[in-house]
């Protein structure tokens, strides 16, 4: 029998796709060390789509918990992270919506989000994402962070599709603005 | 989702994680209350099933269960109930339990020990 040190060893050099299989027969430990991964990345997802660090935690551990229990319906078609990112995010968007924000997805003149403590001339997607209206990081978020598609962005939302799109379509140029410039974007493409 | 370069680029940029401080932190967390979750689970389960398998050994008791054996296959099943009988103590045959009935919770139980040990092994 393997000690405890071993089979550490052993689920930190395995493949996601294993872990989660490993964890879809109830292994505790093999999708604790799929959180250890990627919870870095679905907390930072949740931060980005606005959420304050304590409530990203806590919707980020719903969402594992979710993932686990949901853990045999992961096919592996995509990865991991992208898999428990659209969960979080979709959690996340249901907290938002109980939490009465939704009306600003209306607001298409919604005004600037804690833009003013940003670093300027940094190139920085946090910062950058400080520019946004909460409606635009949302749709941006739900769409580029979360990999959701503008019609699966507009049914976590409930709201029409065209709004998403209109949201996004602002939020990039937005992002774009503040990026651009810096040509960061433009020469790592290049 | 992404269809022009600055928008695979915005999609690049998302996919790396900002810094996350506490990420051991949050998995040793998270692994602790899925473990109190776990466990909570289990017991409900268990309990739940005891319930359920005293429920059956009752009922099994009350068809006359080892009346029909009797008349199936064993022809010495009675031999063996009225040890059974013999052995169950005054107050419980007072109280209207058969030694058919605590024979069937004995093995239950013995069952149900069974399985607890195999699941300890493996958690071991």
């Amino acid at each position: 029998m393997a000690t405890v040190a071993e089979r550490t060893s052993l689920l930190s050099r395995a493949h996601d796709l294993e872990l989660a299989v490993l964890a879809a027969t109830g292994e505790r430990s093999a999708f604790g060390e799929l959180v250890r991964r990627h919870n870095g990345a679905v907390r930072g997802l949740l931060r980005r789509m606005g959420a304050e660090p304590a409530m990203a935690d806590d919707i980020a551990q719903d969402a594992f918990l979710t993932a686990f229990e949901q853990v045999a319906e992961f096919r592996g078609e995509g990865t991991f992270q992208a898999w428990v990112k659209k969960i979080a995010a979709r959690l996340y968007v249901r907290r938002w919506k109980r939490d009465a924000r939704m009306d600003v997805l209306s607001d298409v003149d919604a005004a600037g989000f804690g833009g003013e403590g940003a670093a300027i001339g940094r190139i920085d997607l946090d910062a950058a994402l400080q520019d946004l209206s909460p409606a635009e990081r949302m749709c941006v978020s739900l769409c580029f962070g979360a990999g959701l598609s503008h019609t699966e962005a507009a049914e976590a939302l409930n709201t029409p599709l065209g709004t998403v799109k209109s949201h996004v379509k602002r939020g990039l140029d937005k992002l774009r603005a503040r990026l651009a410039p810096e040509q960061r974007l433009e020469q790592s493409h290049g | 989702m992404a269809e022009t370069p600055f928008e695979n680029d915005l999609a690049a940029l998302f996919a790396e994680p900002p810094p996350m401080r506490e990420t051991e932190q949050f998995a040793a967390d998270f692994e602790r209350s899925l473990g109190r979750d776990w466990a909570l689970r289990r017991v409900l389960i268990g309990g739940l099933g005891a319930i359920g398998g005293m429920v059956a050994a009752g009922q099994i008791a009350l068809s006359t269960f080892s009346v029909r054996l009797d008349s199936l296959v064993m022809p010495d099943v009675d031999a063996v109930m009225s040890r059974v009988n013999a052995l169950t103590p005054e107050p419980l045959v007072a109280a209207g339990f058969s030694g058919e009935t605590l024979l069937m919770t004995g093995a239950m139980a013995l069952a149900a020990v069974v399985m607890g040990l195999a699941r300890l092994i493996r958690e071991i």
